[in-house]
């Protein structure tokens, strides 16, 4: 009698693990990232490497799309931006206006040395990428580029890095373990894994472009609205 | 001031000018890799006495030989302290003595063809270049003069003594590189197509109380096989270099055939020698000025008489044959062309003198004069652009598989990171590559205890310094990406670099030893 009751409760808690386990798949339902990529302006990759980088070698393929939880947006768009420094030209507005094509009149141009851009989401949200384009009308290698998120709009405090190539910590945001790389149509992706966030700051130092400017196209924040 | 003085005034000053731009600044161009294999060469030789022949690589030990005077001279008591003009030092001075070589040849049409020789010799772009670089072709090129100086001196003068000098200058040859068979034989060539034109006292037969020619040749065979194969053997030392110097034909002779990487069309040297030019902003090299006087200097000597007309038909044909002989191997580099040159610097001396000499009305000697002194100019405006500010372009046409500039910094990077290693020198550097052209990385960790070099990753790749193959990228992202960062590349020579792995430890160190960083935006 006793051991037949607890054949019963095992059974029962199984069902009813099943039963979890097929709603949080059902709220997990993965769809590829809703990212559509800018015309590229200039064919093949770059023969050689600038000196003074640690550019990666492009793939020469596109690169594969990820998954991520259906209901995923892009949180950044039209949404509020501000900088370290006044605009050389162009306005803050132009990171988020949803407009990423390599033309003239369409990316901000930030004063030479370390400068950053940065994007309020208006509420915490769940982030899964970020893809930023400098400036892709030429596979030019922009320097010092870190990516960080955090809810406090000073990042003071809760900060999180998320892609940091500064490996001289020249940016004193700590030492960078990740690598430079070729501005190309298909933009940086960095994987925000989940991380919780409503602030989401841009770092660079200039690029191997012929002039010491910052350039940002477009930053795209995918993730889900908070609620 | 007579004559006499005049003519040897002269050539002191074009060779003083001659060893002003063989030798300023000789360190103002990174070894080649070939450059820096010679070295460890040398160091050897000069540290532990040793020199082993090898019948596949590297030629033979006159050039080691010849640097060490300046090794000891300088008293380099280690590698790391050995530099690129203490190698490039013997070559620089052995170019200068090319040039009275050259115009002791020439003096045999007079003095002023000796000083026009000597001053073409002493400007020629290609002949400055390459006696500031540490490989045996301008050797090469000096003891071929000097056994072809030695050999009119014997034929003028019946005198043993320069038979067999000639003989041990053709054994220096053979000592220092295998294409000295392709100089004798042109050489040989040479004389047998003139030999039933010499003239008057050098067609007749010995002279009464002198040895015969045959003594003579014998002799002179006698001290070249001699001085080659002491040389050749490490003074004795070694004697399987003897077979290993006849079998090395067989590699050289495949090699030959341009299977690797400096097979070039037959026009090569050719366009080398009258006119180059590649991209804008570079001067547009030329050797015309030399082989237009060549051509005139070849023209008096077939059309005169006298004895001294048989050293320029053959030094015209010894040219003539050696450029097409080096035309024809598919093998080429740029520096295999001087010992084609020789011949037409020293017709150049001829054909200019004549060009002075020939004119009686005065202003047509004022216009020679000035063309004279033009050609001259120019050939030194361009030596100085080859060797002083062209001297890493690839516009260069002299410039061969260069390394670049940026491979001093395989040294500043390395020696930065040792600072702040607990071993120091003795901190492990180890390097992978996809093929054995890793050279001249071994020239600038010289200072490094232990360095390893592998083709390929090897199973342990850990290590605190590497320097790879960016086609080892993945791999060793693969491997090492939790333990080390890529540091950037190195550039080795046009379109070749290397990367830089370093272990993250060590990197953080090192960044914390530098000046705090400033404060962020």
């Amino acid at each position: 009698m006793f051991r037949n009751c607890r054949v019963r409760a095992s059974l029962l808690g199984l069902v009813f693990a099943c039963g979890s386990i097929a709603a949080v798949a059902q709220d997990q339902e993965m769809i590829p990232l809703p990212l559509k990529l800018p015309r590229p302006v200039f064919a093949g990759t770059p023969k050689d490497i600038p000196p003074g980088t640690t550019v990666e070698k492009p793939s020469g393929k596109p690169r594969p799309i990820p998954q991520v939880p259906k209901g995923t947006v892009n949180l950044a768009l039209k949404k509020k931006v501000t900088a370290s420094k006044a605009p050389f030209s162009g306005s803050l507005e132009l990171v988020t206006d949803g407009n990423k094509e390599a033309r003239e009149g369409t990316a901000l141009e930030l004063p030479p040395r370390l400068q950053w851009v940065q994007i309020d989401l208006g509420e915490s949200c769940k982030l899964f990428y970020i893809v930023f384009w400098h400036f892709h009308m030429e596979p030019v290698v922009f320097h010092d580029v870190v990516v960080q998120v955090s809810d406090d709009p000073d990042f003071i405090e809760g900060v999180t890095t998320l892609f940091n190539n500064d490996q001289d910590n020249s940016a004193g945001l700590g030492i960078g373990k990740d690598r430079e790389y070729f501005e190309t149509s298909e933009g940086k992706l960095v994987d925000a894994k989940g991380v919780k966030a409503r602030y989401v700051r841009l770092y660079s130092r200039g690029s191997t472009y012929n002039d010491p400017l910052n350039r940002y196209t477009e930053v795209e924040v995918y993730g889900l609205p908070g609620r | 001031m007579n004559r006499k003085t005049g003519f040897w005034a002269a050539l002191v000053l074009i060779t003083g000018a001659a060893l002003f731009l063989r030798a300023w600044d000789l360190g103002n161009r990174p070894f080649h890799a070939d450059e820096s294999v010679h070295a460890f060469k040398l160091w050897d030789l000069y540290e532990h006495g040793r020199y082993r022949y090898d019948p596949n690589e590297f030629h033979g030990p006159t050039l080691y030989y010849a640097a060490l005077p300046i090794l000891a001279a300088q008293h380099v008591r280690a590698f790391g302290d050995l530099t690129e003009a203490d190698c490039r030092g013997a070559v620089s001075l052995a170019g200068a003595l090319l040039v009275i070589v050259c115009g002791l040849l020439a003096s045999a049409y007079g003095r002023r063809g000796a000083v026009l020789a000597s001053a073409v010799m002493a400007l020629s772009p290609a002949f400055v270049f390459y006696s500031r670089y540490f490989i045996q072709e301008t050797l090469l090129v000096l003891f071929t003069a000097t056994m072809i100086l030695c050999w009119w001196q014997a034929a003028r003068t019946r005198c043993t003594a320069w038979a067999l000098a000639c003989g041990g200058a053709a054994g220096l040859m053979l000592a220092t590189k295998e294409t000295a068979v392709l100089s004798l034989g042109a050489w040989a060539l040479a004389s047998w197509l003139f030999r039933l034109h010499e003239p008057g006292a050098l067609a007749g037969g010995p002279e009464p109380g002198r040895p015969s020619r045959l003594r003579e040749a014998l002799g002179g065979a006698a001290v070249a096989l001699a001085i080659a194969t002491l040389l050749l053997t490490g003074m004795g030392r070694n004697w399987a270099a003897v077979p290993s110097y006849v079998a090395s034909f067989r590699p050289w002779f495949y090699r030959a055939h341009g299977t690797d990487i400096h097979s070039h069309p037959w026009t090569y040297y050719v366009s080398l020698l009258l006119w180059h030019r590649q991209g804008a902003g570079s001067p547009i090299w030329t050797d015309g000025f030399t082989l237009a006087l060549a051509l005139v200097g070849a023209v008096v000597a077939f059309r005169s008489r006298d004895a001294a007309s048989v050293l320029a038909r053959r030094l015209a044909a010894f040219s003539a044959s050696l450029l097409v002989i080096y035309s024809a191997v598919p093998y080429k580099t740029p520096w295999c062309v001087l010992s084609a040159l020789l011949g037409a610097v020293v017709l150049a001396g001829v054909g200019a003198a004549w060009l002075l000499d020939a004119q009686r009305l005065w202003w047509r000697r004022a216009t020679a004069a000035v063309v004279m002194v033009a050609g001259l100019a120019h050939m030194g405006w361009l030596a100085w652009q080859t060797s002083f500010r062209f001297q890493t372009d690839p516009r260069n046409p002299f410039v061969y598989a260069q390394t670049v500039p940026d491979a001093e910094e395989f040294r500043r990077r390395a020696e930065s990171l040792a600072q702040v290693h607990p071993d120091g020198y003795r901190m492990v550097v180890k390097v992978f590559w996809k093929d054995e052209y890793y050279w001249p990385i071994p020239w600038y960790l010289r200072r490094f205890r232990n360095v390893g070099y592998w083709q390929g990753v090897p199973q342990d790749a850990d290590a605190p310094l590497i320097f790879a193959s960016p086609e080892f990228d993945e791999e060793l992202t693969k491997r090492l990406d939790a333990t080390h960062l890529m540091n950037g590349y190195i550039g080795l020579r046009p379109h070749v670099v290397a990367q830089v792995w370093v272990r993250l430890d060590l990197w953080t160190r090192f960044v914390e030893s530098q000046p705090r960083p400033p404060e962020p935006p």
